[in-house]
């Protein structure tokens, strides 16, 4: 029984054990934040993304910095980024709804539709996808196993365990489905430069509409050959489209 | 056969008649229209007769034009069995000047040798949508803002005498100061119809500009006549002092062409569509004259231009050492209010002050833009006691007078109580208390934990491929519980089912056995087995009589009946009376009964 218990707690406490030293870049980053520089942060904070090793403080502390910077689009992007790898992080929450209350974007893609489920499964912006997804699997774990029991010994009592089980997994698969479609959606994306102008077609010459940094926009169609000059169909406000340029606009789940 | 013969004869002939024709090379030049006004578009067709081989065509000089290549078209013609080609290639020229111009002939080459068109002539007078008198937009001469106010009014009572279409630029002031709001309006009316129209605002250098007014419609009456009027409006902020220039507006439009040259120009057969034309309206360049900030400039100067006022507040007047005051400024007015910085005073030694980033609320209005600019500044106080705050003030430049007037918000008294003096960490650490930067006002400290840096996370699908396992899981106990459940109600039709599998199974496990008797004894007992089952009985220990007695009831052959009976008369023996037969013959029974239960079972 004693090797369980060393294998449990190796586990347990695996990410203590190999925590990594801080990235002298993220140190350096954070000392030109303390002393206001905050173009020379956020570089930093960006070079650290781009590496791929960022997780949800280097996001947090880069939109920090963005924001400072008056550059709300990324300012968002990045909160809502840091927000989705620390869910339950207060400061994190309590920025990205703060650089949201400060932009003067309009943020209302959603539909209202949308707005009724993310409200009604708000628990579900609590967890990561990741944990989304292993709570989800676990209820459906224990979905499986009351109906296998229930198939093998027929007795009454599993049948209120299989019920409840089933309410369980229902609850958490609207939770997965909220995060995956409508929180983090992979086509919902935040305008990161300041005044873009939308066209009603790509080959227009005449903006239909201009478009403040910050604005969330759902992309529908990504048109043109290299992923660094691309033409994006998009949805914004209630019903609006038009095309913009895909480095007028960045990727939330990305 | 015939038909491709006539089509090869008539592809040869185009063909092999060309290079006789290119002796008779020609290049005709046509300017259409050849009178015009600014507003128009020429164009220009250069036709090269009795030759494909030919250059593509020099063009003249042509500097009071701007000429855009439309394209080439080819065409061949049979005329008294003679075959001529030609190709035409069309420019659209655009007049950017008044005036007869008589320009050369246009050049082609082939084989080195020139052939050159008739000479192009052309008179382009002055735009007939223009005024005569434009008493604001003449270049060497800087309108007063009483010009500017009237400019439109004059401009369009003067054409409106004129045309059914015009557009026009103006300015609300010529001779602002640096940082001051002025208005561009550009306008476009019109009294017909036009089909798409394309707007090249001027590049607005040594400004900042924000539109105010993308597009808005309207009618207006000028002379009695109704105009249709698009108008946009862009406020600009002049960036340095002196004499500057906004180059000038373009407006490709396309309008109904009134020219009645041709019967089937009538809607009547042109199924109610006008036939369009495009023109290109042009409003001429503005000039300015921008007057730098008078000196001296008060220290406290906001860089603000314009009409501003200021109020303060003070979120709390009695506070405790571990507590803090927000200070609230909110400028507002009409004019560069991005602009707006505050200076913050030198005499709060006794606090720590943590100003937030401003929050900007700006409209944007046809009177320009407007808004609010929102500064807040934390309050820490070092020390407990009663304290001043100052009034903060602040300078504008108001426009009208010239004149910098300085905005002042209301002092402050501030209480501060006991407590210890906490000093506020720019970083949130670990189990540190929540620094007073953390509110609604400002945001939260960064983080400088490193350890949840990296996130570890198992793949999508590998996660996916869980969501398999149970259900495969479910899947096979529910299929192996319903077989369970059949064998049970079925278990003697399944007996029967399987008694000739049973009973070889049993025959090959007795060939392994290495005892004599009890391999005997256990082919025995596989027949028995076998006739148990195939019976569905639930009897064990059948005797050789009964087991006979069970054949006797199928219809299976005499011969075949005996056989069985000394084959398991011999088993019998063998296992209870001790008689030991030859071994040829004992290698014999086991296969022979075997094929024997094989042809019985078959005919069962």
């Amino acid at each position: 029984m004693k090797p369980y218990y060393l294998i449990f707690l190796l586990i347990l406490f695996s990410g203590s054990l190999f925590a990594d030293t801080p990235d002298p870049l993220f140190i350096q980053a954070n000392k030109a934040y303390i002393s206001k520089n905050y173009e020379e942060a956020f570089q930093a904070y960006e070079t650290l993304i781009k590496k791929g090793e960022a997780g949800a403080f280097v996001y947090g502390n880069a939109a920090n910095s963005a924001y400072y910077l008056d550059r709300m689009g990324l300012a968002l992007l990045y909160s809502k980024k840091a927000l989705m790898r620390a869910p339950r992080d207060a400061d994190l929450r309590a920025n990205h709804y703060f650089i949201l209350q400060h932009t003067h974007a309009t943020n209302n893609t959603s539909l209202n539709i949308e707005s009724v489920i993310e409200k009604t499964f708000f628990w579900s912006s609590y967890l990561t996808g990741h944990e989304l997804w292993l709570v989800t699997l676990s209820a459906y774990f224990l979905l499986c196993l009351f109906v296998i029991l229930f198939l093998v010994f027929r007795k009454n009592i599993l049948k209120k365990g299989f019920f409840f089980s089933f309410i369980l997994f229902l609850l958490c698969l609207s939770g997965l489905l909220t995060n995956l479609l409508f929180l983090y959606n992979p086509q919902d994306h935040y305008i990161v430069e300041k005044q873009v102008p939308v066209y009603p077609s790509f080959v227009s010459s005449e903006p239909s509409d201009v478009l403040a940094d910050g604005t969330k926009v759902r992309v529908k169609v990504k048109h043109g050959m290299g992923e660094g000059d691309q033409w994006l169909f998009i949805h914004y406000g209630n019903g609006k489209k038009g095309w913009l340029r895909s480095v007028q606009a960045l990727p939330i789940n990305l | 056969m015939k038909k491709y013969f006539l089509f090869f004869i008539f592809i040869s002939q185009i063909f092999f008649h060309a290079p006789e024709s290119r002796a008779d090379v020609s290049v005709q030049a046509a300017i259409d229209p050849s009178r015009a006004s600014l507003e128009d578009e020429l164009t220009l067709t250069v036709t090269v007769s009795g030759s494909m081989q030919a250059t593509e065509p020099s063009l003249p000089s042509m500097a009071a034009f701007k000429v855009i290549p439309s394209g080439t078209s080819t065409s061949f013609q049979i005329i008294n069995g003679q075959v001529g080609s030609q190709k035409a290639y069309s420019y659209i020229l655009i007049p950017t000047q008044e005036g007869h111009f008589n320009m050369g002939g246009v050049s082609v080459f082939l084989n080195g040798k020139e052939y050159t068109s008739n000479p192009l002539e052309v008179t382009i007078s002055k735009s007939p949508h223009v005024p005569s008198g434009k008493p604001a937009q003449q270049p060497d001469q800087v309108p007063t803002d009483e010009d500017a106010q009237t400019y439109l009014d004059r401009t369009q009572r003067n054409m409106a005498d004129l045309k059914p279409y015009w557009i026009e630029a103006g300015l609300t002031n010529k001779n602002p100061f640096v940082n001051e709001q002025i208005l561009y309006t550009f306008k476009f009316y019109t009294l017909v119809n036009v089909g798409q129209a394309q707007l090249s605002l001027p590049e607005f250098k040594d400004f900042w500009s924000e539109e105010v007014v993308p597009e808005k419609k309207y009618y207006t009456t000028l002379s009695g006549q109704k105009y249709v009027v698009s108008e946009k409006i862009i406020a600009l902020l002049p960036l340095r002092s002196g004499d500057l220039s906004i180059p000038e507006t373009s407006l490709r439009v396309e309008v109904p062409d009134q020219r009645a040259d041709s019967f089937f120009n009538d809607p009547f057969f042109r199924m109610g569509r006008l036939n369009m034309r495009p023109k290109n309206l042009v409003a001429p360049a503005l000039d300015l004259k921008i007057k730098p900030w008078p000196e001296p400039q008060p220290p406290d100067f906001s860089n603000l231009v314009g009409e501003f006022s200021l109020k303060t507040s003070l979120s709390s007047e009695n506070i405790s050492m571990d507590d803090s005051a927000t200070l609230t400024l909110e400028v507002t007015g009409k004019g560069n209010i991005k602009d707006a910085k505050l200076v913050l005073p030198e005499t709060l030694d006794d606090f720590k002050i943590y100003d937030d980033k401003p929050a900007l609320d700006v409209t944007h209005a046809e009177d320009g833009l407007q808004g609010k600019k929102v500064f807040k500044v934390a309050l820490v106080p070092q020390r407990e006691g009663v304290f001043q705050i100052p009034p903060f003030s602040l300078s504008v430049l108001d426009p009208k007078t010239g004149n910098y007037v300085p905005l002042t918000g209301s002092p402050f008294t501030l209480h501060v109580k006991g407590g210890s003096a906490s000093s506020v960490l720019p970083i949130q650490r670990p189990g540190s208390d929540r620094s007073i930067l953390v509110s609604n006002e400002d945001l939260a400290p960064i983080h400088d934990e490193w350890g949840r840096a990296k996130a570890k996370e198992l793949s999508r699908q590998f996660l996916l491929f869980l969501f398999f396992i149970p259900a495969f899981l479910v899947l096979f106990v529910y299929v192996f519980q319903k077989r369970k459940k059949y064998l049970e109600a079925h278990e003697n039709e399944y007996r029967t089912r399987k008694a000739l599998a049973v009973f070889k199974k049993s025959m090959r496990k007795a060939a392994s056995l290495s005892d004599l008797r009890e391999r005997q004894a256990c082919h025995l007992e596989a027949v028995r087995t076998y006739v148990r089952n195939r019976m569905g009985l639930e009897q064990i220990g059948l005797t050789l009589q009964e087991m006979m007695r069970f054949l006797e009831t199928k219809s299976i052959r005499q011969d075949k009946k005996a056989e069985f009976e000394k084959i398991l008369l011999g088993f019998e023996k063998t296992c209870y009376g001790g008689h030991v037969p030859q071994k040829t013959e004992l290698d014999q029974w086991a296969p022979r009964l075997t094929k024997l239960i094989e042809q019985i079972d078959k005919k069962l």
